[in-house]
């Protein structure tokens, strides 16, 4: 037994926050998701990586509750919330953002963040709670703006605001990076980064930034065809062939 | 000032009342029903048996009334929920449909399409008055009551969970909102003031027939006043009864059917057209600006 695997072996001993076991969806003829297992601990950071069509939202969906699995077990906080509807889930303390944003038009910044923070407040305390974390996001200034009014920055940012409204344990956020330029990315990750480590947050992300999920993740997976094909940190992922051939074909 | 005139300002107000409360289905939930006249003809039908039949106090029907009414639309609105948008809709305009069939053929309660005249024995017990003043006051009641329950709805959690839910049902769902619960709780609560209009609608005019509480026209009318008003705001279904009643009344007074229709048409057209928002959400945005 080598050193590392020693530590990793150790680390593995403490009880993940969340523990995805053997998840499989499938559409039809299509398998989204073909047994899919890995762990999260609290304030880890996970990147979600794969091409297009992996089955990387279709994974968020089942773990948010919006989708049911065909089989496997989805165990969070020593619960088992498999095919959990996704009002529970945000209950038991899962956030999410929405890769293609869903703001809800009609209501400013402030009340979107206001509906999530009302799951385990009252009317009073929700409205104070849900203004500290439209400022933490830095979106301060826009507070009381009707959200159908903002640019797609800050609909990505009042995704994020909304995620952390119902006070979760862990986040799940679906590229919310894209579409942003590099001052405005720089921004996000520091915030993320802050989310994980103050809050003892655990964040998975999809992102196709590579550049991004490097330097923020501890632990990156990899989806291709639904399948997990490769689990490691950073720094052996970038060089894992299997990784290289999924992202941009391989000879044979 | 005349009956006439009285009687306009009582459906005015009882009016308002209706539409406020499909307002709250369908202004703050996102959803339209079309069915409300079978809340309301239940309502009625429920009263007007008792009391005709049986000769059951209305105030007593009044609560069965209400009973009724909300089983039902439980019950029927139920399995309509995972329908969202226009299908919900469509599904609704069947309940009246179903609930005029049934009142015309069910004879033995109902008296089938001749209808159940209420016997008029004037007294508070029985809900019958002399004055119409006293419909005025009642009627006035019952709009007050749909306008302060709407208003404590608008500003509690309830009403930001159901323009959540309507906004995006997807959204509200991943922050903790269970979409089929607060359906039910604003269905119940929309049918069962609904059926508190039918009560007193029974009591007022005291003669139902079939389609005179479930025509399908009424789920459409009262659905019309809160999109002249203003959909989604407290005061929106009584300005638009305010608009659209008395100008109902005059025009069926004055012109009579097809050039009533007409003018009742083109104001539609025009609210639409110059102010989709309605009268109030329309000055609302107008003020902000």
């Amino acid at each position: 037994m080598t050193a590392t695997s020693f530590f990793s072996a150790n680390k593995d001993s403490a009880v993940p926050l969340m523990q995805i076991d053997n998840l499989v969806r499938r559409f039809g003829g299509l398998v989204a998701v073909n047994q899919v297992s890995f762990d999260v601990h609290s304030g880890e950071i996970v990147g979600l990586i794969g091409p297009n069509g992996a089955g990387k939202t279709t994974l968020f969906n089942i773990i948010s509750g919006h989708l049911k699995a065909d089989s496997g077990r989805l165990i969070f906080d020593g619960l088992d919330i498999t095919n959990a509807r996704a009002a529970k889930c945000a209950r038991v303390g899962i956030g999410r953002t929405f890769q293609i944003v869903k703001p809800l038009t009609t209501l400013t910044v402030h009340e979107n963040v206001m509906v999530g923070a009302l799951l385990n407040n009252s009317l009073k305390v929700a409205r104070e709670k849900a203004a500290h974390i439209v400022e933490r996001v830095g979106m301060g200034d826009l507070m009381h703006r009707l959200s159908g009014s903002l640019t797609l920055e800050s609909r990505k940012r009042l995704e994020l605001a909304r995620a952390l409204s119902v006070e979760p344990k862990i986040i799940l956020l679906d590229e919310i990076l894209a579409g942003l330029n590099a001052s405005e990315v720089g921004e996000s990750i520091h915030l993320i980064r802050n989310f994980a480590q103050e809050d003892k947050l655990a964040v998975i992300m999809i992102e196709h930034n590579l550049h991004a999920v490097m330097s923020l993740a501890q632990k990156i997976v990899v989806l291709d065809y639904g399948v997990k094909i490769a689990q490691d940190v950073p720094e052996v992922i970038v060089r894992d062939p299997k990784v290289v051939a999924a992202y941009l074909g391989s000879d044979d | 000032m005349n009956d006439y005139y009285l009687n306009i300002i009582v459906m005015t107000f009882l009016w308002a009342a209706l539409s406020g409360a499909w307002n709250l289905m369908a202004g703050y939930g996102g959803l339209v029903s079309l069915g409300q006249s079978a809340f309301f003809g239940i309502g009625a039908y429920t009263t007007a048996v008792l009391y005709a039949t049986f000769g059951i106090s209305p105030w007593i029907g009044l609560v069965f009334g209400v009973i009724l009414t909300t089983s039902t639309a439980v019950l029927i609105s139920w399995p309509c929920f995972r329908l969202r948008g226009a299908f919900f809709s469509l599904a609704t305009l069947v309940f009246p449909i179903v609930m005029e069939i049934l009142a015309n053929n069910w004879n033995s309660v109902t008296r089938g399409s001749s209808g159940i005249a209420l016997p008029f024995k004037p007294n508070f017990g029985n809900f019958i008055f002399e004055s119409r003043w006293a419909y005025v006051l009642a009627s006035f009641v019952l709009m007050m009551l749909v306008l302060g329950i709407t208003q404590w709805i608008h500003r509690g959690r309830l009403g930001l969970y159901l323009i959540a839910m309507r906004d995006d049902q997807d959204a509200a769902e991943s922050m903790g909102v269970e979409p089929v619960r607060i359906k039910l709780i604003i269905t119940m609560i929309s049918a069962a003031l609904t059926s508190v209009g039918g009560f007193f609608y029974a009591q007022y005019i005291l003669f139902l027939d079939p389609p005179s509480v479930f025509s399908i026209n009424i789920s459409v009318q009262i659905a019309l006043f809160s999109l002249i008003g203003g959909l989604g705001t407290p005061f929106g279904p009584i300005v638009g009864s305010l608009i659209m009643t008395p100008l109902d009344g005059a025009l069926s007074a004055f012109l009579g059917g097809g050039p009533r229709l007409l003018i009742y048409g083109a104001v539609l057209l025009a609210v639409v057209l110059v102010a989709p928002q309605g009268v109030v959400g329309t000055y609302t945005a107008w003020r902000k600006k």
